[in-house]
């Protein structure tokens, strides 16, 4: 995994993605996000280095261009709850000083306050996000189609949720984006995940970047604007990721 | 007389005999109106019968039918139910349509074992092994682990209980003491070490022990989360083996062949390609072993065995021979990767994605599947199916190139695209269940094969 040969190339710019427990919370295919980040960076010609962290590792602020948790079982999440209070402090500075994050289900779950599972047990998050998280009878689960703007104006991403939990977002905090289709953090508000400086929570799986590339391209500028000033993505041929969204939309 | 059982049994029969008259394949509904008309239908069918349960994520189909067939040649007679239909419904339909039998082996369904195996009150329980799959319906798999660790804990008679032991959530559920002090426990597993390495691959799935949630310690990987394991802190470890699986001898599309030993040693040969399917047979043979079947019987139907529905069953259509291949969950592309990756001949593939009820509604699997190993031997992809884009887009992201890659939605016009465009002699389909069954259709128009239900 650790490529550091990578970086001696002069003049390339170089993007690191820090993959937070990529063992334990790997389920609904959120491996097809570090997947696509990795890709439509190489065809541009950055370089990439993806660090795997888990149980026990060691990790510094400053590291990261990009955070990644994905989501895991009951199981793994009470595992990883645990060993996510060492890395709070190193993360939390990170977020706030505006570095990338995305965290998904489970992953976006534990960057709240807390998730209190059916008989009330609490399981503490890290607080990167003013929200939590409490274990609903319903299972949400089925293709989601939401509306956000923080790409362009009314961008639509799909994805597919799979969650019992109902999220609440302290009264400060802006969403991801409004639900279209399916539910998003609870059965309610119609509110979809959170973004939190440029630290995004969200339900989607799917996988969730492979088919949304604005999403992508959008987490990988806003990752290499803070290294490098003048960063612009060159455009990419993407008809098949436009082709395959439009498959997705068809599903619902 | 029981007059529900009765009523039902008369109501369910007509709807089957309607179905068959119409061309369906009838394997859900006759047994859905017959459980709606007696709930305990399943039960009262089954009460006069001998039954085997056979559940696990993977190998289920394979497994039941080469039982079957082992147990046909030792001239018993079989009940075994309709080819997919595993849930409580397909098991009434083939309770419905079946005289009773010596031996009634029912494939159930990981969600369903919970329901049918109180209701069918089986003498032996095979469980093979439990991976992620399909999600959108069982949830996670640890609690379908707990679902099957409740139902061996609660049954109300003893049954003989046989479990992969290299998976370490089988081999929890059968060291258990709510569960060895009920049942008979038999253990099966791999002892060969060229199977395999050190380490996993990215669709492992039960890396934490069940005893305490502290990772598992691994000896040695068979594939996925299959393999040698402990956690020292809970004194958990791989269980001592009933019956060893050794001197396997992978022969690629050609077959296999393997020992099976526990006092003695059986010799085996198969047709059937890869490690999975020498798990599936193992546990055939092992099943029909603790039935007392003798060995020369066993052999010889193991080496005659032809592949299930779809599972690598080979057909030829013109100058082409095509090989149908099922996938349904990462592990199980994974396996079907690493068979072809086993025969260095490049290769044309054609790889249809459904997402209907079925298949799973959720397509994110694909992106847990290693497709970046295809790279070494595939030369170019057809991709069908209501997710072909999708998987098209995988391959993208596993590095091919546009000009490798043909999408064609309709899986029957894909298959003639790829038959025509494909310079190769040995063709390769990979399908989701649904696309299978589409093509299948194509096939029994064309008269290359029997419909799936009979």
């Amino acid at each position: 995994m650790n490529n550091p040969e990578f970086f001696d190339t002069p003049g390339k710019k170089q993007l690191t993605i820090v993959h937070l427990y990529p063992d334990l919370m790997n389920i609904y295919g959120d491996r097809g996000n570090i997947i696509a980040l990795k890709q439509r960076a190489l065809w541009r010609n950055i370089d990439v280095k993806i660090i795997p962290i888990s149980l026990g590792d060691n990790l510094e602020t400053g590291i990261a261009d990009i955070y990644f948790l994905g989501g895991g079982q009951d199981s793994s999440q009470n595992v990883v709850a645990n060993d996510l209070q060492r890395l709070k402090k190193i993360i939390k500075t990170d977020v706030e000083n505006g570095t990338v994050a995305l965290t998904i289900c489970g992953g976006y779950q534990l960057f709240g306050h807390y998730y209190k599972d059916q008989k009330g047990k609490k399981l503490k998050g890290i607080s990167i996000f003013d929200a939590h998280t409490i274990a609903g009878k319903k299972r949400m689960i089925g293709n989601i189609k939401i509306k956000t703007n923080i790409i362009d104006p009314g961008s639509i991403i799909l994805g597919f949720e799979n969650h019992s939990g109902q999220t609440f977002l302290g009264k400060n905090e802006k969403p991801f984006g409004r639900v279209l289709k399916g539910y998003g953090n609870n059965p309610r508000q119609h509110q979809e995940g959170i973004i939190y400086k440029n630290a995004i929570g969200t339900y989607l799986h799917g996988s969730l970047l492979p088919k949304n590339p604005g999403l992508t391209d959008w987490l990988i500028t806003k990752a290499l604007q803070r290294k490098y000033s003048d960063f612009e993505l060159s455009p990419l041929d993407d008809k098949l990721e436009e082709k395959t969204f439009k498959e997705a939309t068809s599903r619902f | 007389m029981d007059l529900r059982f009765g009523l039902s049994k008369l109501f369910g029969k007509t709807i089957f005999f309607f179905l068959r008259v119409l061309g369906k394949g009838a394997t859900a509904l006759p047994g859905l109106w017959a459980i709606k008309i007696d709930p305990n239908f399943v039960y009262k069918s089954a009460k006069n019968q001998n039954c085997i349960v056979i559940t696990g994520t993977n190998g289920k189909t394979t497994t039941a039918h080469a039982l079957a067939k082992i147990l046909k040649d030792a001239n018993q007679t079989i009940t075994h139910n309709l080819s997919g239909s595993n849930l409580l419904r397909g098991v009434a339909t083939t309770f419905l349509i079946n005289k009773p039998t010596d031996w009634a082996i029912i494939e159930t369904d990981e969600a369903a074992f919970s329901t049918i195996v109180p209701q069918v009150q089986p003498k032996l329980i095979i469980i093979l092994n439990l991976f992620r799959d399909q999600m959108d319906r069982y949830g996670e798999i640890d609690k379908t682990a707990k679902l099957w660790q409740k139902t061996l804990s609660n049954l109300n008679f003893k049954s003989t209980v046989l479990l992969n032991a290299d998976d370490p959530m089988l081999g929890y559920i059968g060291q258990k003491k709510s569960i060895t002090s009920q049942h008979k426990i038999i253990f099966f597993g791999l002892s060969d070490f060229k199977i395999g390495g050190k380490i996993s691959e990215h669709a492992a799935d039960s890396l934490l022990s069940p005893t305490n949630n502290k990772k598992l310690k691994y000896k040695h990987f068979f594939f996925s989360h299959l393999g040698i394991y402990h956690e020292p802190e809970s004194n958990f470890h791989h269980p001592k083996l009933d019956f060893k699986i050794e001197n396997i001898k992978l022969k690629s599309f050609q077959g296999s062949e393997f020992k099976i030993i526990d006092t003695e040693v059986i010799d085996l040969k198969t047709n059937l390609p890869g490690v999975f399917n020498i798990y599936n047979l193992s546990t055939a043979v092992i099943a029909a072993k603790i039935l007392n079947i003798e060995d020369t019987i066993i052999k010889k139907s193991i080496a005659d065995f032809k592949p299930a529905f779809g599972r690598a069953e080979t057909i030829k259509i013109a100058d082409k021979k095509i090989t149908f291949l099922l996938i349904k969950n990462p592990v199980g592309f994974n396996q079907i990767i690493s068979l072809l990756q086993d025969d260095i001949e490049h290769k044309d593939l054609l790889i249809g994605i459904n997402d209907q009820i079925a298949d799973g509604t959720d397509v994110s699997w694909l992106w847990d599947a290693d497709i970046e190993r295809l790279t070494l031997i595939a030369d170019h992809f057809t991709t069908t199916g209501t997710r072909a884009h999708e998987m098209a887009l995988r391959l993208k992201y596993a590095g091919f190139r546009s000009d490798e890659i043909t999408i064609v939605n309709n899986p029957k016009d894909a298959l003639d695209n790829f038959i025509k465009n494909s310079q190769k002699e040995n063709l390769y389909c990979l399908l989701t269940y649904t696309t299978m069954i589409e093509l299948r259709q194509k096939l029994v128009k064309l008269k290359l094969v029997k419909p799936f239900y009979e």
